[in-house]
């Protein structure tokens, strides 16, 4: 027998499951690596100016920073309570219910599944011609080329999928290493380029002045004048909003004798602020090299205009070409800009079969989408269904203009996150022996509050925000009424799906509802 | 009996809570058989020191904390049995002169036993008279020594070693014991001698095609003995983002289910699992363990005249 705690008053004898939990550096790493930065930095300076040219994006990310935070926190709390349980899926069906928590988990599915395809189609479109630029070549493609080349990718990533996760896990190491050599290339040539420097070689180099640039802008109709867009430096926050998200994905911290207080923090918090800091220097060093004004003037040209005098598109990539960086790294940095979309991907394949296993396992959908292939060894059937869900995703992205610079997708995402806030706010009194089991973090209330709750209520009014941005944005004609509903078209369907499904377990004698309804232990 | 409606859970480890549950499950979801598929016993005992006239310093959730009042250490002589600890008060030091004096060990066979008859107990008062069959059965993690208490109750029967008749036409063999794993438990054994107990079993079984298999540890490379992948030193391994999982299932469970390929196997030992798959015509499912959360994790079967009418994995 053995004490493994190191504790005087906890005595552990030796059992199946006692394991030494993950370090706090290891659970960082967890949600670490899930962050998108320069696929998510490439987004906001760009999607961002696109529907608010004079947002100040720097200050969109610093407002939205404590907000993002008590987002954090919910999960922080939900995590600390529930270690083991594997995410928001059986928070909210816990809390809430089956149903909500299927529809939340579809929505989430279905946005992971969209940003897969979106990376294929809409990100490839604008980072492979940056990437070209850079290179000194032109890459325009046809809607059929972006189709192909979608098509290629899912399959490939598909086969990669199948042949396990040992491979997957060498694919992503090598390529996150690579990703994040050259991020931290391009924040170096970021600090040494001075603006100076920037604009002398773009004067040199882009075929325009600078001088001619912000003239053109200002003619088209961009002004800096006036100051920052307030309201549109604070919605553009839904960016900053999506761009954050990705520290909630892992599920399983250990721990069923020790604490995972300290790993929690560490893996969650610690995740957010990293990844906050990043985001936060990276824009900030763009806007003091690029310069405020000529990078919204840059930025208007190319996303607000018809007939940019512009010979480039001025998405991030495409501007490494003016840093002070050697021709090849240049080129470097830009292709890991491309490398870096690609890199994500295992990561959405798995998650969105995970999640398909968990609604097979709860009768949700049919026993045979969770088999497990006996010579690979790797969830074939349910590999494959993701990867026909991404090709038509690929058709709709590129045919059907479903992308809508992913404002429709964030807002799906809100509904879901909603969700999740509402489960935070009630879960004390309406799961107050799972409440009350919780550590002491979990517990703590101020005035009588559970501050689980009060993190909650922000992260629903936050939420709920997105929400409004989004469908104002809509309304105002910035998006396509089509994109946003076909983006709600999959939580209605999921709505039905689950009442028919539930109407068939039913006459099989499966009560979908019993399946998360707590046993009254007295 | 046309419908026998099983309710099944495994790895409570000593949760009061869900053993509980355990037992209103069956008027929970109209059940009229209970199985607990083994590792019954908690694995920790949490030491609360008196250092004063009734102060005493115990640790919870990582943190040390201090009791004066009697209602105070009650509760928490709940909390930590309802998350299948063994709370056990004692004087300043004691901890420490039970080590040196090699003492843990049988201290920790006498908390066992008396939860474990405070169960068998209960088991008799909840049950007594409502005409549901309770089985339970110790798994690798249970010293035989202390799960002959089993056969102390009324209401509960270990089924172990001996054919179950379910119904008419059903009939359920159960074993406890598991393949090896990294922590040498008191009831594991070499996957040879596993695969003889099951023959054994078999050997007296009228019908295997429509027989349940409660058999503690999964089959392996089925999905529902995925674990979280060791290093030598027990750390969990990690891969840019993910825990890192392994197939930790038995081979010899596995070719028993391919050989007489059973209606139905019931697992649990991998607490992570929480899966269902096919082997040939065999369903098997682990419905995993949250134990430590207080949540009861189970699977609720249904079978008609020795056919698997539906099943359904519910965690309350």
């Amino acid at each position: 027998m053995s004490t493994v705690s190191g504790s005087t008053s906890l005595f552990v004898r030796n059992a199946t499951g006692l394991v030494r939990e993950l370090s706090p550096f290891d659970a960082f790493n967890l949600v670490f690596s899930a962050v998108l930065i320069p696929v998510g930095i490439t987004q906001v300076l760009s999607f961002a100016p696109t529907f608010w040219p004079n947002a100040n994006v720097l200050l969109s990310f610093l407002f939205s920073l404590p907000l993002v935070l008590c987002f954090g926190l919910v999960y922080l709390y939900f995590t600390v309570a529930m270690p083991r349980s594997g995410g928001d899926y059986v928070w909210v069906s816990r809390v809430l219910g089956p149903g909500l928590g299927f529809l939340t988990n579809l929505s989430l599915t279905f946005v992971f599944t969209t940003w897969i395809s979106f990376n294929f189609t809409t990100m490839m479109t604008l980072l492979v011609p940056s990437l070209a630029y850079v290179a000194g070549f032109t890459w325009n493609p046809s809607l059929l080329t972006q189709f192909l080349l979608a098509t290629v990718l899912t399959i490939a990533f598909t086969g990669l999928m199948v042949l396990g996760t040992r491979r997957v896990a060498r694919y992503m190491t090598i390529t996150f290493a690579i990703v994040w050599v050259g991020m931290l290339i391009w924040l170096v040539g970021l600090a040494i380029t001075g603006h100076d420097a920037f604009v002398a070689n773009f004067n040199a180099h882009s075929g325009m002045t600078i001088n001619q640039v912000t003239s053109a802008a200002a003619k088209a109709g961009y002004s800096s004048g006036n100051g920052i867009d307030w309201a549109g430096t604070l919605f553009a926050m839904i960016y900053a909003f999506q761009v954050f998200t990705g520290f909630q994905w892992t599920g399983y911290f250990a721990g069923e004798i020790k604490n995972v207080r300290r790993t929690a923090i560490t893996s969650i918090m610690g995740a957010l602020v990293i990844s906050a800091v990043l985001y936060i220097l990276a824009t900030l060093l763009v806007y003091t090299t690029y310069g405020f004004s000529t990078f919204g003037s840059l930025a208007y040209l190319g996303f607000n205009t018809s007939n940019s005098p512009l010979g480039f598109a001025p998405y991030l990539p495409s501007l490494v070409k003016f840093l002070a960086l050697p021709g090849f790294l240049q080129v470097f940095v830009a292709a890991c800009f491309v490398l870096s979309v690609l890199w994500w991907t295992p990561t959405g394949f798995l998650i969105a079969t995970r999640n398909l296993f968990a609604w097979s396992f709860d009768r949700l959908a049919p026993a045979g989408v969770a088999e497990v292939n006996d010579r690979l060894h790797t969830p074939v059937i349910a590999t494959i269904v993701v990867a026909l869900w991404v090709e038509l995703l690929n058709y709709l992205n590129i045919y059907q203009g479903l992308s809508a610079l992913l404002i429709n997708v964030i807002a799906v995402m809100a509904l879901a996150f909603i969700a999740v806030a509402l489960a935070a706010i009630v879960m004390p009194f309406t799961r107050p022996s799972l409440f009350e089991s919780a550590p002491a973090m979990v517990r703590a209330r101020i005035a009588g509050i559970p501050w689980l709750t009060i993190v909650g209520v922000v992260m629903l009014l936050s939420w709920a925000f997105v929400l409004y941005v989004a469908f104002t944005t809509t309304a105002f004609g910035q998006v396509a009424p089509q994109s946003m509903i076909e983006a709600f078209a999959v939580p209605v369907l999921g709505l039905v799906y689950y009442v028919v499904v539930r109407f068939v377990r039913a006459r099989q004698g499966i009560q979908l509802k019993a399946a998360f309804q707590e046993i009254p232990p007295e | 009996m046309a419908t026998t409606r099983i309710y099944y859970a495994s790895d409570i480890h000593g949760s009061n809570r869900c053993f509980r549950k355990f037992l209103n499950a069956a008027k929970f979801y109209q059940a009229n058989v209970l199985v607990m598929g083994g590792d019954i016993l908690g694995k920790a005992i949490v030491f609360l020191e008196e250092v004063g006239p009734g102060t005493y310093v115990t640790e919870e959730h990582g943190h040390q904390v201090k009791f004066t009042a009697e209602a105070e250490l009650e509760a928490f002589e709940q909390r930590a049995s309802d998350r299948g600890l063994y709370p056990y008060r004692c004087h300043a030091g004691e901890p420490q002169a039970l080590r040196e004096a090699g003492e843990m060990e049988p201290l920790f066979m006498q908390l066992m036993k008396e939860r474990l008859k405070e169960w068998i107990a209960l088991a008799d008062q909840r049950l007594a008279g409502t005409g549901v069959r309770c089985f339970m059965m110790g798994g690798n993690d249970d010293p035989p020594g202390v799960l002959e208490v089993l056969d102390e109750g009324r209401v509960v029967c270990e089924p172990e070693e001996h054919i179950v008749v379910l119904d008419d036409d059903s009939e359920m063999i159960s074993c406890g014991w598991s393949n090896p794993t990294p922590w040498q438990t008191p009831r594991e054994c070499s996957e040879e001698e596993l695969g003889k107990r099951i023959d054994a079993l078999m050997a007296q079984v009228k019908r295997p095609e429509s027989l349940v298999m409660n058999l503690h540890v999964p089959p392996f490379q089925s999905g529902l003995d995925d674990a979280p992948e060791l290093d030598a030193s027990l750390k969990v391994q990690t891969s840019l983002g993910q825990t890192r999982f392994k197939p930790v299932g038995s081979t010899a469970v596995r070719a028993a289910i391919e050989r007489y390929q059973p209606l139905l196997g019931l697992h649990g030992h991998v607490h992570e699992a929480h899966a269902s798959c096919k082997i040939g015509r065999t369903v098997c499912i682990n419905p995993g363990s949250d134990f430590s959360e207080g949540i009861l994790h189970g699977a609720l079967v249904t079978l008609n005249k020795g056919k698997l009418k539906g099943y359904q994995m519910v965690s309350g």
